[in-house]
């Protein structure tokens, strides 16, 4: 009943146009009613802390950073160069992305850092080469929510806390499974733009490739640079994020000199202003989901699948739904922090490895990430790309089907996922 | 009527300058703290409590100019095949709902302000008020452009309005 | 029903005190108070769940002591590094005329402070060499909370201080970003610190406690019967958690032991405590030395 309320103000205030984040709170007003619990400091707490986020604040940088790239002449030269590369290869730039991601998701711990670094950076791209906006940007999409899946990665963190799972065994069991997504967004792609009307230059020859390649040098070493800080400890994941916006504020503005004080400040409201358009959802989420904890809407649902014990594929499958819609309209942090210690008992008394299961709830709440009408890195994506979250919705469809099929695969199949993570921790 | 406009319009670019500023001040904080760690042994007490503070502010205040732009996430699909008698009513009634969520943010903001202004935090000593504060403005002023939108003779046609180009 | 949070996972012996408490609360007012547990920080983090404790969203909470002493700063006398000479001495001031003097102030913010359960002491973890003296704890670049006090203690040993979200931490420590933290052994523990760290050193360089607060109001319209039954309850609950707490030490070591962390227990204190007393000058600065004298008298 409360979660019926719950869905119904949030979906129907979404398809009449209120904005997202507005749509969530006057939900979560709802619940307050509802509850007898209405109270402006419940809002205002939670949304303000829900922004006040350490973690969060690689959202900016790489902004920035992506913003910088794109205005100071770097990604022109990347695109050259990728373009000089696999160009005439149909749909190029698109695999260029998947690698881009499953790179990126090796340097970073959150899907909504990576989601906004690659469309800021790759989307112009694509639009400049002509292809299929809603593609793009569900590609780009789903290829942040690798992110999470291959180490570092925070959700892994805090399910291993939550859960109680060794952190160590997960980042190495995500390594697989996060590659496996990778190599399913090439297929789906190879499929899509098969059909699709892209025209596609000459193969460059060998003296272009060198001169791209020179020309693009600097912009090149920028993925170094990241990875190699990261590697050695020199910064953390989140401090990446501002050492790659420094690093392109440098280089357009000191050797490509492509980069003017004004244009400068243009970059730096723009983020800004994206950021709050990414962030104030961000709060008006924590608002909502702390309803739904005091509602205890997940409890209801959970207790209905003891009965499954005995059938470990069942209950899995059960826990996969479950996690699935709760997904659906709720953040990745709160759904672990509320899911995980309800699941955990009935998990270990079916004797399902609890790597695996923490593995598959990442990978779960990850896709829920880019699922409407609540999916955090569809709205950056929206919000950075500056797409229509339409567009958005209908593009990113066939990469959450095949991600699903993904899931069900690792389901019937659990040993894809447990037999490399016994490679890699012996 | 014109010299308010030009005041709100200069207000807002105001807003924008203010979110640069912070913006650039995120970005030398934490970036001097990676340098002072790496190269220097040595670090800035309170980085991460000054930047969380910049970075809600940047968030409430830009939250009022994505208000104000249509830029916050919306559906749009509905409202565009509104029927004649519905197409004034719906949008308004939108902006009503904008109003009330922003007035209990603003009012519940205020609220914690006040009550946390004499809590310093410890590195840093920004007041854990001044941080609800930007909640408070934040929630004032788009409850403010909401308003307008509630009462103005017509609403605007799904876009922004002049002058909202950054800088 | 009371919505009582914390922020520790609930395999936490944070969590075994909420259960206690809920239960014996539900018992002894035969089921007219009831109590509803939201471990994890699922109410929100520190900071929120603080406020929410005042402003009457959130009915009990419990979280680390340092949370409260920007609000009651004398409090921060508490926190300060070897301010205990042991746990017994910890318990006496806090549960004495100091403690209950440092629960009167919580009434001012509109909380009503029912009792101080342990967070533990707090002993550092690296991984290049047991810390045995101050010198050892040069050049470490170790992540601290945000006590002031720390922060500087860690400076004057010629440490590298440096503030990271807890959440970030396993993964710092594992590139190195930082090679040392510190926090009490049941959250290198639950955190799994373990697995990136070599050494453990047992420095006992500060007693952390926790505070367990009630929403004033919430508190004044119970009967005074319940009144004295969440009073009784939040001191056994807190006396019951201080004992597994030091039997759980212990146990968590054996663990610690088991999966590869290599325990200092040599450590010298005496040469630490030293060390520490010039960090009590700031405090004593700003808050005078009343506290700080009365903590020590107290034997
Ligand atoms: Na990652
Ligand atoms: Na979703």
């Amino acid at each position: 009943m409360t979660l019926f309320l719950f869905l119904f103000v949030l979906i129907g205030a979404i398809l009449l146009g209120v904005p997202v984040a507005f749509a969530l709170l006057l939900s979560a007003i709802a619940l307050m009613v509802h509850m007898d619990l209405f109270s402006s400091d419940i809002l205002a707490q939670s949304l303000v802390n829900g922004v006040d986020n350490f973690a969060l604040i690689a959202i900016p940088f790489f902004l920035v950073a992506g913003e910088t790239m794109s205005v100071g002449g770097l990604s022109r030269r990347i695109v050259r160069l990728a373009m000089s590369l696999v160009g005439h290869r149909k749909g190029g730039l698109g695999y260029v992305a998947i690698i881009t991601a499953v790179v990126l998701a090796g340097l970073s711990g959150s899907a909504v850092a990576d989601a906004a670094a690659l469309v800021a950076i790759l989307l112009p791209m694509m639009r400049n080469a002509h292809y299929p906006e809603k593609y793009s940007v569900g590609l780009l999409a789903s290829g942040g929510i690798i992110a999470p899946v291959i180490p570092p990665s925070l959700p892994l963190i805090i399910i291993g806390v939550a859960g109680n799972i060794s952190i160590s065994k997960l980042f190495l069991g995500g390594i697989a499974p996060g590659l496996m997504m990778g190599a399913a967004l090439v297929a789906t792609w190879w499929f899509i733009v098969r059909g699709e009307a892209i025209e596609t230059p000459q193969k460059a020859s060998a003296e272009d490739r060198l001169v791209a390649l020179r020309d693009g040098a600097w912009a090149l070493l920028l993925p170094v640079i990241i990875i190699g800080g990261i590697k050695t400890g020199i910064f953390t994941p989140t401090e990446a994020a501002v050492v790659a916006a420094v690093y392109a504020i440098a280089v357009s503005a000191l050797i490509y000199r492509e980069l003017s004080l004004p244009a400068f400040y243009k970059i730096l409201v723009r983020s800004a202003r994206a950021t709050a358009m990414v962030m104030f959802l961000v709060g008006c989420a924590m608002v909502a989901s702390w309803l739904i904890t005091v509602a205890q809407l997940p409890q209801q649902v959970a207790t209905l699948l003891e009965p499954l014990i005995d059938s470990p594929r069942l209950l899995m499958l059960a826990i996969m739904v479950l996690v699935l819609l709760v997904g659906m309209v709720m953040d990745l942090t709160p759904t672990i922090l509320i899911l995980v210690p309800l699941l955990m008992p009935v998990v270990k008394l079916a004797g399902i490895d609890p790597v695996y299961f923490g593995l598959m709830f990442v990978i779960n709440t990850s896709i829920g990430l880019i699922t409407p009408p609540v999916g955090t890195v569809l709205n950056v994506v929206c919000g950075v790309g500056k797409v229509r979250f339409e567009t958005a919705i209908r593009g990113v469809a066939p990469f959450i089907g095949v991600y699903m099929a993904l899931l069900a695969l690792f389901i019937l199949f659990p040993d894809l996922i447990i037999v490399p993570m016994r490679w890699f921790t012996g | 009527m014109e010299r308010l406009r030009r005041f709100v319009d200069s207000g807002f670019r105001l807003m924008d300058a203010v979110m640069a500023l912070s913006m650039l001040a995120m970005i030398v904080i934490v970036f001097a703290n990676v340098v002072l760690r790496y190269g220097f042994a040595s670090g800035i007490l309170g980085s991460v409590e000054l930047s969380r503070f910049l970075f809600v502010w940047i968030v409430m205040l830009g939250a009022v100019a994505c208000l104000r732009n249509d830029d916050h996430l919306q559906l749009t699909t509905m409202l565009e095949a509104l029927p004649a008698g519905l197409e004034r009513i719906v949008p308004r009634l939108i902006s009503v709902v904008i109003v009330l969520c922003c007035a209990m943010l603003a009012l519940g903001s205020y609220r914690q302000a006040m009550a946390n202004w004499a809590n310093p935090q410890p590195m840093s000593g920004i007041p854990v008020g001044a941080v609800y504060l930007a909640g408070a403005v934040g929630g004032l002023l788009m409850a403010a452009v909401a308003l307008v939108r509630v009462f103005r003779r017509r609403p605007p046609a799904g876009g922004a309005s002049a002058g909202n180009d950054p800088a | 029903e009371l919505k009582f949070a914390h922020a520790a996972p609930d395999t936490d012996l944070q969590q075994n005190l909420a259960v206690f408490f809920a239960d014996e609360v539900a018992k002894r007012t035969g089921g007219e108070v009831t109590v509803k547990i939201f471990p994890q920080g699922q109410l929100g983090n520190d900071q929120q769940m603080i406020s929410g404790a005042r402003s009457g969203v959130v009915d009990i909470v419990m979280s680390g002591l340092n949370n409260f002493t920007g609000m009651m700063p004398r409090l921060g006398g508490l926190e300060l590094p070897f301010m205990f000479q042991s746990r017994e001495h910890a318990y006496k001031v806090l549960d004495g005329e100091i403690g209950r003097q440092g629960l009167a102030e919580f009434e001012q913010f509109g909380m009503k402070g029912l009792a101080y359960p342990e967070n533990g002491y707090r002993n550092v973890t690296n991984n290049t060499h047991p810390i045995k003296t101050p010198a050892d704890v040069a050049g470490l670049r170790m992540r601290t909370n945000n006590s002031v006090a720390l922060n500087e203690l860690f400076a004057m040993l010629k440490a590298n201080p440096q503030q990271l979200p807890v959440a970030e931490l396993y993964t710092a420590l594992e590139t190195g970003v930082v090679d040392a933290q510190e926090h009490p052994v049941n959250i290198t523990y639950s955190f799994k610190f373990y697995e990136v760290q070599k050494y453990l050193s047992l420095t006992e360089h500060a007693y952390s406690a926790l505070a367990l607060a009630m929403n004033l109001d919430k508190f004044n319209a119970l009967t005074s019967e319940q009144q004295k039954v969440v009073m009784e309850v939040a001191a056994e609950a807190t006396a019951m958690q201080r004992k597994l707490s030091i039997e759980k030490q212990e146990s968590i070591l054996g663990e610690l032991a088991a999966a590869g962390l290599e325990i200092n227990r040599d450590v010298d204190k005496a040469a630490f405590q030293e060390a520490a007393k010039p960090t009590w000058d700031s405090y004593v600065a700003a808050n005078g030395d009343e506290l700080v004298k009365a903590v020590q008298a107290v034997k």
